[in-house]
């Protein structure tokens, strides 16, 4: 083992004795094998400077069962008013869902992860495990090895929905140091077209973590909306965290507009990979996030250019309160194949706290001639004259604090394009910043 | 209504006023009139409160309390307006949502309660017309994209919202054409009542042709060095302000 790796030697006990307890399938024990190698990453790992796992790790106490789960209480009440409210909604607990299929119309399949390798063995058989890097990334390996369970969406060809699919996924921290699995599985056949909303909230204020890994495939001329939504502390602070890791994959004239938006908890990591897997992909990458005291949200995104004549778009923005810290690493990796490549890049960051911090990494690696890209990365504070105007009208200062912040938050916001989660998010800015 | 007594401000620890002494009863208008770089924009910003400058010395007084002890928005609730020579781009705020949340903050500060949503937008409709402002105008983001003329109308059109007891127009006049100037122009007699005051500060004199001033003081140089009626105003345009300085040094 490498100085770069953490050793918590009880929690590797646990995870060993938590494996062994699953029936063997040969891609989780490589990928068993993978994360022993690799282990967890220290802060002197390069990807993982800025956000340290150490004494999250060690307040792992206990691994969430596979066993079948039931709503907790607290959560009910938070999932009846979230938009969007009209959708097809899937409930998991800590990974699980509480069940195995949704009635969804012709074309559509919302399952559980269990249900599809009875339904559809042949879909999970050709994907599942097929994108997410289980050799270069330690969580990515490590969930494959534990997933059991899991949400699996298949959109038909040319299938489309009137409502959003909504994946509600409920982190249960009534117990301390519960570390749990979560996994997806999305395919969108050829012109399919869906709206995919994924929230995720806690039921307590205790720690947790949750190891995310989602796949998600853009078959040719398919569209997918998504957005991924954070907030764990809707309850009262919450020291739920997430490593969430994700493969976007486009294929020829796809388009993938992807939104995360983390609102709060403990400790987000966030690894989006957007891969341009043929001609003509067009994706957007969108984020909003806002740590305050004693949160740390880690945006690492990649996008992929690896086929000619593809478009990319990110635009990340942070707003940090007390002492929040936020992390955006961005790169855009343009291979040598990947000519005519447009990929742009810009982050921008609202420090609202002289105790809160930022560190951004954009990172452009550019092997192709003939591409166009640019990216940008900014941090200040509220424009001194836009504050003094809108008190010189009376607006007092918190006020207008608030009105400067949500119309900073505006341009990431209104890529909802859903009045209700738009009006939903913007209501949980304001509570944010009224603490 | 206003009394600025010996008044001296700085900024960056550069002295811009350096002893203003002015009276401003209700129902009057006095323009502010004199060279670039006298100090009439930063009379304008120290009346509103803006952080930047320092008070030295002197002292103001609105209908009798100490406004330089009064925040920015508290000097807002009072009663004071300042249309800004370069009013702010604010993307993301539309411009309706930023007047209810003025007037209701006002409101709020005088013990009201919030105006209700119909009789807000049956104002705005009216006041709108007042300065001919397009109403597509209102569901933009303030004052982004705006032109130099639709962003002055903009601050007309807050002002008659917002009701104020004195209104500082600072520079409206500056980059409007003729036709904006009369709109302008128009909604400031509109508002003119025997209870409140305008303080009009202007390079030129073209725009007391329209806004007729019942007072006109001359600043330079930090201090006011002549003052008189409106006729103060076509002898300057006549002979430039050259010769008030000329007059004052000797």
């Amino acid at each position: 083992m490498n100085k770069q790796v953490l050793d918590i030697p009880v929690l590797n006990e646990k995870l060993t004795a938590e494996l062994q307890s699953l029936d063997k399938n040969p891609l989780r024990n490589s990928s068993w094998k993978n994360f022993l190698q690799s282990g967890f990453p220290s802060v002197k790992h390069e990807e993982w400077r800025f956000t340290p796992l150490e004494n999250s790790l060690k307040k792992i106490q206990k691994i969430s069962s596979a066993d079948s789960v039931s709503l907790p209480a607290e959560a009910e009440k938070i999932i009846a008013s979230l938009e969007p409210i009209d959708a097809y909604k899937i409930i998991l607990v800590n990974g699980k869902p509480i069940s195995n299929s949704v009635n969804t119309p012709d074309g559509i399949s919302l399952l559980s992860l269990k249900e599809a390798q009875i339904k559809f063995p042949e879909i999970i058989s050709s994907h599942f495990g097929k994108y997410l890097n289980t050799e270069k990334e330690t969580f990515n390996a490590l969930n494959t090895a534990l997933t059991n369970d899991g949400v699996f969406i298949h959109l038909k060809k040319n299938s489309q929905t009137e409502k959003p699919i909504h994946i509600i996924s409920v982190h249960d921290n009534r117990e301390e140091g519960i570390y749990s699995t979560s996994r997806i599985l999305i395919i969108a056949e050829e012109g399919a077209k869906a709206h995919i909303v994924e929230t995720h909230i806690s039921t307590a204020e205790k720690f947790s973590l949750q190891n995310l890994g989602a796949e998600i495939i853009v078959k040719p001329n398919a569209r997918i909306e998504y957005h991924l939504i954070q907030h764990f502390s809707l309850l009262g602070k919450s020291e739920a965290s997430v490593i969430d890791s994700r493969q976007v994959v486009l294929e020829k004239d796809s388009f993938c507009n992807f939104t995360t938006v983390s609102m709060s908890g403990a400790l987000i990591r966030n690894n989006l990979h957007m891969l341009f897997n043929a001609q003509n992909g067009e994706g957007h990458l969108y984020g909003l996030y806002l740590p305050a005291k004693n949160e740390l949200i880690d945006n690492h995104s990649l996008v992929d250019h690896a086929m000619p004549n593809c478009f990319s778009n990110e635009f990340y923005k942070g707003i940090m309160t007390e002492n929040g810290k936020g992390v955006f690493n961005g790169k855009i990796m343009v291979r040598k194949d990947a000519q005519k490549t447009n990929a742009y890049q810009n982050n921008r960051n609202l420090l609202l706290s002289d105790d809160a911090g930022l560190n951004a990494k954009p990172q452009l690696e550019i092997f192709a001639d003939d591409v166009k890209c640019s990216h940008g990365a900014t941090s200040g504070q509220l424009d001194e004259d836009a504050m003094f105007y809108l008190r010189a009208r009376g607006i007092g200062e918190a006020e207008a604090k608030k009105l400067l912040t949500l119309a900073f938050a505006e341009d990431v916001l209104v890529q909802t394009k859903h009045e209700g989660l738009h009006n939903q998010i913007d209501k949980w800015i304001e509570e944010k910043l009224s603490v | 209504m206003l009394e600025i007594k010996n008044l001296h401000a700085s900024v960056n620890g550069k002295a811009i006023l350096k002893g203003i002494t002015l009276k401003v009863n209700a129902g009057e208008i006095h323009a502010i009139m004199g060279p670039n770089g006298s100090g009439k924009s930063t009379l304008a910003s120290v009346l509103a409160g803006k952080q930047d400058y320092t008070v030295t010395d002197g002292e103001i007084l609105f209908e009798g309390k100490n406004l330089l002890d009064m925040k920015i928005e508290e000097r807002a609730h009072e009663g004071i307006f300042l249309a800004f020579q370069y009013p702010v781009e604010i993307p993301g705020v539309s411009t309706v949502n930023f007047l209810k949340t003025a007037v209701n903050e006002t409101r709020k500060a005088k013990g009201l309660a919030p105006i209700e949503a119909k009789d807000f937008l049956a104002t705005m409709r009216e006041k709108m017309k007042l300065v001919e402002m397009d109403s597509k105008l209102t569901s933009r983001a303030l004052n982004e994209g705006f032109s130099g003329g639709e962003k002055k109308r903009n601050e007309v059109f807050q002002m008659a919202m917002l009701e104020p007891k004195l209104a500082i127009l600072d520079e409206t006049d500056s980059g409007l054409d003729i036709d904006a100037l009369r709109i302008v122009a128009h909604g400031v007699n509109t508002l003119r009542n025997k209870n409140n005051a305008f303080i009009v500060i202007t390079h030129y004199q073209r725009l007391l042709d329209y806004i007729v001033p019942d007072f006109v003081h001359v600043l330079s140089n930090g201090k006011i060095v002549k003052s008189g009626t409106k006729e103060l105003a076509f002898e300057l345009e006549e002979k430039g302000y050259d010769w008030v300085k000329e007059e004052t040094t000797h």
